[in-house]
């Protein structure tokens, strides 16, 4: 009962009264963060010191205009698919979760390649300076299009740097194999700043693509062996180093790369796919424990092999807290198909058995995993009981037991919410943002009560 | 060799890119776009018959290498009561043309309907509403409209041959 009153309290004075209370969770009121007249995708948050909700997010154009034949007449000189014409947008909050005007983040207009599972990335250093790194569409001359790991720094979030390729150009062209006829690709990336201030971006890399294969005697999926490549600034985003290969095979081309770090930086994790010559995609961490100047071989998460010759689309969420690292992922092989958690409790170099997060769902997809108040939260959309909703997951005991799935309330009237994402807040409060019916919307959760039954 | 066949398809494709160009508003669309309710009202349509859904996407180098296939397995069966519905879930903002320029430079032949939905879920849950957004997806439905067999990432003709003779 103290603690509701403590809660009551605590939410009158940073103004968000708790609207809902689902056991285990409050929930403040959702708030929109896009307008009503456009239609968005590819959301993303970070937090900065004091808190604040830093978003990006693609835009798709006006609500009205859905879908018209012949599509839009997109921008000459970008290929015969993946036509530019998305923007990227930008926008800081309050500590009332109140947005102001986003901003034109990209400056070549309509150059951004994102969706859903693609999505741009933002971060926001100890310096305070914002962070975005984004895959965009880019022609060079004589070659067939290809797709970049494009880069921006704000020190203000108005006004932007002048963007940079983190990708140094690759040298080979297989637009003869690449779907999209692109030559190369540099895509499905990531960036983090480490508590040292050091910015890694990683991505996606088709430069290698096929190196090594026999076409006629391998199987289909080892005929795109993709890698990943990075680039580290240790100047606050001013500079990057020369970008080097990470993991220079086997890793599946459609599953976006996440990163997390630890022991001030010293530690960097990067999350990702693999995928073996028989199509089996394992979710795997790869660890550096030097900074970023070298990476052990991954470790594998799942217990049950994935064995796919598809594109499952699927990234491996991490957050970590000391030496728990957490990680969150799908599985179509493990019983039933859906989000599995799994911790590390020994700075990840080995992980506890998968634990379902939402079995009794008919799908659950697409987690995001955070720390906050030394609780572990995680965040899904999934189909239990008609619409697809978002839910979240608590566990206070550094993931030996996840509370039983909590539904986050919705904009009245909403249709299906997807893709959420969690940040954490130094009050122990966590911000939950996802997508509704094309438009981005934020909440905030705290923990209500420790008595709900935890299994 | 399914990379050979899509240069070989390409290279048809180009020869004849002008002349189709030209040829265009004259023939059908290989692409017919299609909402959720429209899709709904398409299997219905379909009842008595057995129809093998195909959820693909431009981007997705799995379905594009499943596509002959897929072909292969319509023609088979193109005496028996079946029906083949490939559903591009390409974005649909990316519009008819490009997917149109697509098909006729890979898959002469092919004829795909398209999303017109902004969710891929919206039209994806006439068929499946716990559809895990993997791709290719493919749905064998018997006669009743009920879904006999799904299938995720490619697999070779005589696998789906199998799944649709296991229904008819």
């Amino acid at each position: 009962m103290k603690q509701l009153y403590t809660v009551a309290a605590m939410a009158a004075i940073i103004g968000w009264p708790a609207v809902a209370s689902a056991g285990e969770l409050e929930f403040s009121a959702p708030q929109p963060i896009s307008g009503e007249d456009r239609r968005i995708d590819a959301l993303e948050l970070a937090l900065d010191a004091q808190g604040r909700a830093h978003v990006v997010w693609v835009d798709k154009g006006p609500v009205a205009a859905s879908a018209p034949a012949g599509g839009h007449t997109g921008h000459a000189g970008h290929g015969d698919r993946h036509h530019a014409r998305d923007n990227l947008y930008y926008v800081r909050g309050d500590h009332d979760l109140r947005f102001g005007a986003p901003v034109q983040v990209n400056r070549a207009d309509g150059e951004v390649w994102g969706f859903a599972i693609s999505r741009p990335r933002v971060q926001v250093a100890p310096s305070g300076s914002v962070h975005v790194m984004y895959p965009a569409n880019a022609t060079r001359e004589g070659r067939a299009p290809e797709v970049v790991a494009r880069y921006v720094r704000s020190e203000d979030g108005r006004e932007w740097s002048e963007p940079r390729t983190l990708n140094t150009p690759a040298g080979t062209d297989h637009s003869d194999q690449i779907h999209g006829g692109f030559s190369a690709v540099h895509v499905f990336g990531t960036l983090g700043v480490a508590p040292d201030g050091a910015v890694h971006a990683f991505w996606i890399d088709t430069r290698g693509l096929g190196a090594g294969v026999d076409p006629e005697g391998a199987s289909a999926a080892a005929m795109a062996p993709a890698a990943v490549w990075g680039a580290v600034s240790r100047d606050d985003g001013l500079s990057f180093a020369q970008d080097t290969p990470i993991i220079e095979t086997d890793v599946c081309p459609c599953c976006q790369l996440t990163t997390a770090f630890a022991d001030e930086g010293d530690t960097v994790f990067l999350g990702l796919r693999q995928v073996t010559i028989e199509s089996y995609r394992d979710n795997v961490l790869a660890a550096s424990r030097d900074g970023g100047n070298s990476y052990a071989a991954p470790v594998r998460l799942n217990e049950e092999r994935w064995r796919l010759e598809g594109c499952p689309m699927k990234p491996t969420a991490i957050a970590v807290d000391g030496k728990h690292v957490y990680t969150a992922w799908y599985s179509g092989a493990e019983s039933p198909p859906g989000v599995y958690v799994t911790t590390s409790r020994d700075g990840g170099y080995s992980f506890s058995a998968p634990q379902a997060l939402h079995p009794e769902a008919s799908l659950s997809d697409a987690p995001s995993v955070t720390v906050a108040g030394g609780s572990a939260y995680v965040t899904w959309h999934a189909r239990a009981d008609g619409a697809r909703k978002i839910y979240v997951s608590v566990s206070h005991d550094h993931g030996e037991r996840w509370s039983a799935p909590i539904e986050v309330p919705g904009p009245p009237g909403g249709g299906g919410a997807s893709h959420p994402l969690l940040a954490a807040q130094a009050d122990g409060s966590v911000l939950v943002a996802w997508v509704q019916d094309g438009r981005a919307w934020i909440s905030r959760t705290r923990p209500a009560t420790r008595s709900a039954a935890l299994r | 060799m399914q990379i050979n066949k899509l240069l070989i398809s390409g290279l048809l494709a180009l020869a004849l890119s002008a002349s189709s160009a030209a040829l265009r508003a004259e023939q059908a669309s290989p692409v017919t776009p299609i909402s959720a309710a429209e899709f709904d009202a398409l299997l219905q349509a379909h009842r008595g018959k057995v129809v093998m859904v195909n959820y693909w996407a431009t981007w997705c180098a799995p379905c594009l290498r499943e596509i002959p296939d897929l072909m292969a397995v319509a023609e088979d069966l193109a005496d028996e009561p079946f029906v083949f519905v490939p559903l591009s879930m390409d974005d649909p903002y990316s519009g008819q043309a490009q997917i149109e320029s697509f098909i006729d430079r890979w898959f002469p032949g092919f004829e795909s309907y398209l999303r017109t939905d902004p969710e891929m879920d919206m039209i994806a849950s006439v068929v499946d509403a716990s559809w895990n957004e993997i791709m290719p997806t493919t749905y064998i439905i018997d006669r009743d409209g009920t879904i006999a067999r799904t299938i995720q990432g490619k697999v070779s003709k005589e696998e789906f041959l199998a799944a649709v003779r296991d229904v008819l």
